[in-house]
């Protein structure tokens, strides 16, 4: 009678362990039976990064950090034109800071100068969004881009505004902001939302990674040439 | 023979683009691909039962007939026994068990949300004449439907993500979800991004930008 009982109960145990484990291991996996929404949503690392980020952007109003290559058709063009849209939000939050800031913190002057960045201020009138009349934005960036149109395409962004068509405005914002960023000549074009934080090291890990598709694309490429 | 640039140049057309954020939410167990789930748990569940059959036969020099007759409770057991194992798998969810490897790898499907992609400019052209002729959208569908077509080139994605949305706290309506509720857009959500080590991080930025490795 022992031994069937030890074969009946064996697996069992061991599995009660699994789920135990499981539990403590898999709640923030969002394709988890495990997973758990009070704890998986918790900020650890983008709590740090964010004051990383804000740090930087307290102290960019005193100390520019742009890119330093000169804008001339002999000059190397930047890796990456980075365009980012920022509205102000109905509830009145701002997160474009800790955005901005993180992609600049910790980056050295050499990763700087593969950097045209371009925030857009999508208003009608840009002095509607706080960030706008700030002194760290102009240290920062590289051009401010706002709605530099007359007459009845202005008039058309009014008009969005006023009906709050944001479906049909993001549409027109990306469109202008993605013409801006062809006309610098980037290697790529890179669009942010207004409310990401990026990692420390995002810039070098993207370089390689943009590196590395290339070389896929090649040697695929190449392959099925022979 | 084409010059190595212009070569290079022409390559490019085949990327649309590089995805630096997107939510393990989507990656999930798919439908689409039942069939290969049960081939690969029928393919375990005969593996395991075959293995322990075997066993018994090389060491106890049980017969097939004679296991079937004597063993049929250990038979149905270990059927059982593989099923809730097989279970228990499935429950522990796709994005821990067969996670995408670190590094670059296509996304074609099941990829969400704009919150950072760093475009081919080769290919931005045609994505604003896209928007030009839809005028309405989300800019993320839209662009999605555009590579749908697929005279735009492949979709890639970055694993991890390096950047995290956070524009998801204090929203409309927060106040109004249960515990444990989360507004659908907080739901884009890169969940292995809070796991990332600040020390670590600044460790290997300050490697990568060594001048001798540049």
């Amino acid at each position: 009678m022992k031994k069937p009982l030890l074969f009946l109960l064996t697996p069992l145990i061991i599995l009660g362990i699994a789920f135990l484990r499981a539990q403590k291991s898999y709640y923030r996996d969002p394709t988890s039976f495990f997973f758990d929404s009070t704890r998986a949503y918790n900020r650890d690392y983008s709590l740090v990064r964010k004051n990383e980020s804000d740090a930087f952007i307290e102290a960019a109003a005193t100390k520019p950090f742009r890119r330093t290559v000169p804008y001339l058709p002999s000059a190397p063009r930047p890796l990456l034109c980075i365009g980012i849209p920022t509205t102000t939000r109905p509830t009145g939050d701002v997160y474009v800071r800790t955005t901005i800031g993180s992609l600049l913190a910790g980056l050295d002057a050499r990763e700087r100068d593969d950097i045209h960045l371009m925030p857009f201020v999508a208003h009608s009138d840009p002095n509607l969004h706080p960030i706008y009349t700030e002194p760290w934005l102009r240290n920062v960036a590289d051009q401010i881009l706002t709605y530099d149109i007359q007459g009845s395409q202005l008039q058309h962004v009014r008009d969005l505004e006023r009906d709050k068509l944001n479906r049909e405005k993001q549409i027109w914002d990306y469109t202008l902001m993605l013409e801006a960023c062809l006309k610098v000549e980037a290697k790529y074009i890179v669009t942010f939302e207004d409310d990401v934080l990026a990692l420390d090291g995002w810039f070098h890990r993207t370089k390689a990674a943009l590196q590395g598709v290339q070389e896929q694309v090649d040697s695929k490429h190449l392959d099925g040439c022979k | 023979m084409l010059p190595k640039s212009r070569v290079s140049k022409a390559l490019t057309l085949l990327v649309f683009y590089l995805r630096l954020f997107y939510t393990e939410q989507s990656l999930g167990w798919n439908v689409e691909f039942w069939p290969y789930y049960v081939f690969n748990s029928i393919l375990i569940t005969s593996g395991v039962i075959g293995a322990v059959f075997l066993y018994l036969r090389n060491k106890y020099k049980y017969t097939w007939q004679g296991m079937m007759q004597r063993s049929r409770h250990i038979f149905v057991l270990a059927v059982i026994y593989t099923a809730l194992v097989i279970g228990f798998i499935f429950l522990c969810g796709r994005a821990s068990l067969l996670p995408i490897p670190n590094g670059i790898a296509q996304m074609p499907k099941f990829a969400c949300c704009a919150q950072g992609l760093v475009y081919n400019p080769a290919r931005v052209p045609r994505l604003i004449q896209w928007y030009h002729e839809k005028k309405l959208g989300y800019v993320d569908d839209r662009a999605e439907e555009l590579a749908e077509t697929g005279e735009v080139g492949s979709r890639w994605a970055l694993t991890p993500s390096v950047v995290q949305h956070v524009g998801t706290f204090s929203t409309k309506g927060e106040d109004d979800l249960k515990n444990g509720e989360v507004s659908v857009s907080q739901q884009r959500w890169n969940f292995a991004f809070e796991l990332n080590n600040a020390t670590l991080l600044r460790l290997e930025h300050e490697a990568a930008i060594l001048p001798t490795t540049n």
